[in-house]
């Protein structure tokens, strides 16, 4: 819980500004819901397979933050930062790395879908 | 004679394709995997067979032991990170919350053309798709001198359990300024890094309890894993310590005498006062009783997992040839979750998609000086290939690698959560 909230403010921090006043933030914000809110869950249950081995399916988090029930938008800008090594962590630079568009979007409406 | 319609004839030629496909549900059963070995690839693949199937295929899980104790971080139970208990897990959970039926005994043999598990109770198993993750078994004469007699004088302490409690317990009670001997296996072995984490560890006690005594490493190897690091490590944290010998330098390993705790080598005889000797190793036993080894390990078909031997078998883990990727805990994780959806597909006709694999191994050099390394991988034709792939450097902050070694707390409690809870 600590941790969700520390993360939520954190990345809100970085990439609050990009959110909300790059472009056309709305109509931006607007297309990722529509995207989640459309994406493949299932699939993004079977990539998850790779999240979970760190990211606890319990939910628990010591060392490394729960994602359980972790908003989308903020799953995906997560996700692009790591990609674009704004954010650090080998690892999470690494698994990001290789993950398409549909896959974040795909991870992000599963996580987000299971209870925190 | 009634004549048979279109219709009833393409419905009956769909049941019949199906039957081919899955022989199980033509007699009204559901499909059945086995899975042998209940480690990290063997709990994870049989977990993830029974939750995603939702009752949809009847999974086995053959394990000897009613309390699985982890091979990662048992060095740090031995450096004093961890206590025991903590690396102690039981499936109950597999059992309870999903229904996995759990049988505690050893698989003696393989009738692949019958598709029967033997026991060595007498009982058989029959399958459909078996799943073999049984790790890894010592070949204890490639080291002369060292024989399962000579284990409880030098341990191994490479499958865990009591082996490494015994493997303390004697590093505690060297004499002041003793000699410890540590002896890494050739590769391919589990666990890369393991041997390297295990003398970090060693050193860290020491330090504490017996800071005059000294690390001798006789190592077949020229190179080894995460080297700079480990080395730049020991320098800093164990100054003096810890003495790394390759095999230029020490010129073999000619024999070890457990009576005497002798390691007799070109360069020398080194006298230890504790030792580990862990010797090269081999696939799990009943892959052999299997047949699906060529040599000492077992081919596997990159997409699937699939034995190249038989296409009903899928092995996992330590005792598959899954280069690229080393042989550790963590690909035997991802291997068996790539598996149990080629499976569930095969025998329930549910989505299948590409295989991803990713490995990451975080080792301990001091306390709170953690460093790793990974990558992550895709199915080839022949091979599993590296995507990406990564190492800590040396130059990290402190902060960095405090982040580390709790990063692989995390991971310890995420890995054992995926292939027990």
């Amino acid at each position: 819980m600590v941790n969700k909230r520390f993360l939520f403010v954190g990345v809100m921090m970085l990439f609050g500004p990009m959110f909300f006043f790059h472009g056309n933030p709305t109509k931006a914000q607007a297309d990722l819901a529509d995207q989640i809110a459309k994406a493949d869950v299932e699939y993004g249950e079977y990539l998850s397979g790779e999240c979970i081995t760190c990211h606890q399916s319990t939910g628990a988090s010591v060392g490394i933050p729960s994602i359980n029930g972790i908003d989308a938008e903020i799953f995906v800008s997560i996700i692009n930062a790591y990609r674009s090594k704004e954010l650090e962590n080998k690892v999470m630079q690494m698994m990001a790395g290789r993950l398409d568009d549909e896959q974040i979007i795909s991870l992000a409406a599963y996580f987000s879908s299971l209870p925190d | 004679m009634t004549s048979i319609s279109r219709r009833g004839f393409s419905g009956l030629l769909g049941a019949s394709a199906l039957g081919l496909a899955m022989p199980s549900l033509a007699f009204g059963a559901l499909p059945r995997v086995v899975v042998i070995g209940g480690g990290a690839g063997g709990a994870t693949a049989a977990r993830y067979i029974a939750k995603d199937s939702k009752g949809a295929i009847d999974v086995t899980l053959v394990e000897a032991s009613k309390r699985y104790y982890t091979c990662f971080y048992s060095n740090l139970y031995l450096g004093g990170f961890r206590k025991y208990g903590s690396i102690g897990h039981n499936y109950y959970g597999m059992a309870v919350n999903n229904g996995v039926n759990v049988v505690h005994e050893w698989a003696s043999s393989v009738d692949k053309s019958g598709k029967m598990v033997k026991l060595a109770s007498g009982g058989v198993l029959g399958y459909d798709k078996l799943v073999l993750a049984p790790g890894i078994s010592l070949k204890y004469d490639s080291v002369p001198g060292y024989s399962p007699a000579a284990q409880s004088r030098m341990p191994h302490a490479w499958t865990s359990g009591t082996q490494v409690q015994l493997l303390r317990n004697q590093v505690l009670n060297m004499r002041k300024g003793g000699t410890f001997v540590m002896v890494p296996p050739p590769n391919p072995y589990r666990c890369p890094p393991g041997p390297y984490e295990r003398v970090s560890m060693i050193a860290h006690l020491l330090q504490e309890r017996n800071p005059t005594a000294k690390i001798i490493i006789l190592d077949p190897k020229e190179k080894f894993s995460k080297q700079g690091l480990f080395m730049a490590g020991w320098e800093k944290h164990y100054p003096g310590m810890i003495d790394w010998l390759d095999p230029d330098t020490h010129g073999g390993l000619k024999s070890v005498n457990p009576e005497t705790m002798e390691f007799l080598t070109d360069l020398d005889t080194f006298k230890a006062d504790a030792a580990c000797v862990v010797p090269a190793q081999r696939a799990g036993t009943i892959a052999n009783a299997a047949g699906v080894l060529d040599g000492d390990w077992a081919p596997i078909v990159p997409a699937t997992m699939a034995s190249k031997a038989d296409p009903n078998i899928y092995v996992l883990g330590d005792a598959s040839v899954a280069s690229s990727m080393p042989k550790s805990g963590f690909s035997a994780n991802s291997q068996a979750k790539v598996a149990a959806n080629a499976i569930r597909g095969e025998l329930t006709g549910s989505r299948v998609y590409p295989a991803r694999f990713a490995n990451t191994c975080w080792s301990l050099v001091a306390a709170n000086d953690g460093i790793k390394v990974g990558a992550n991988y895709k199915a080839g034709s022949e091979k599993i290939d590296v995507v990406d792939k990564f190492v800590s450097q040396g130059d990290e902050s402190a902060a960095v690698r405090k982040t580390t070694y709790e990063e692989s707390i995390g991971w310890y409690d995420g890995i054992t959560s995926d292939m027990f809870s």
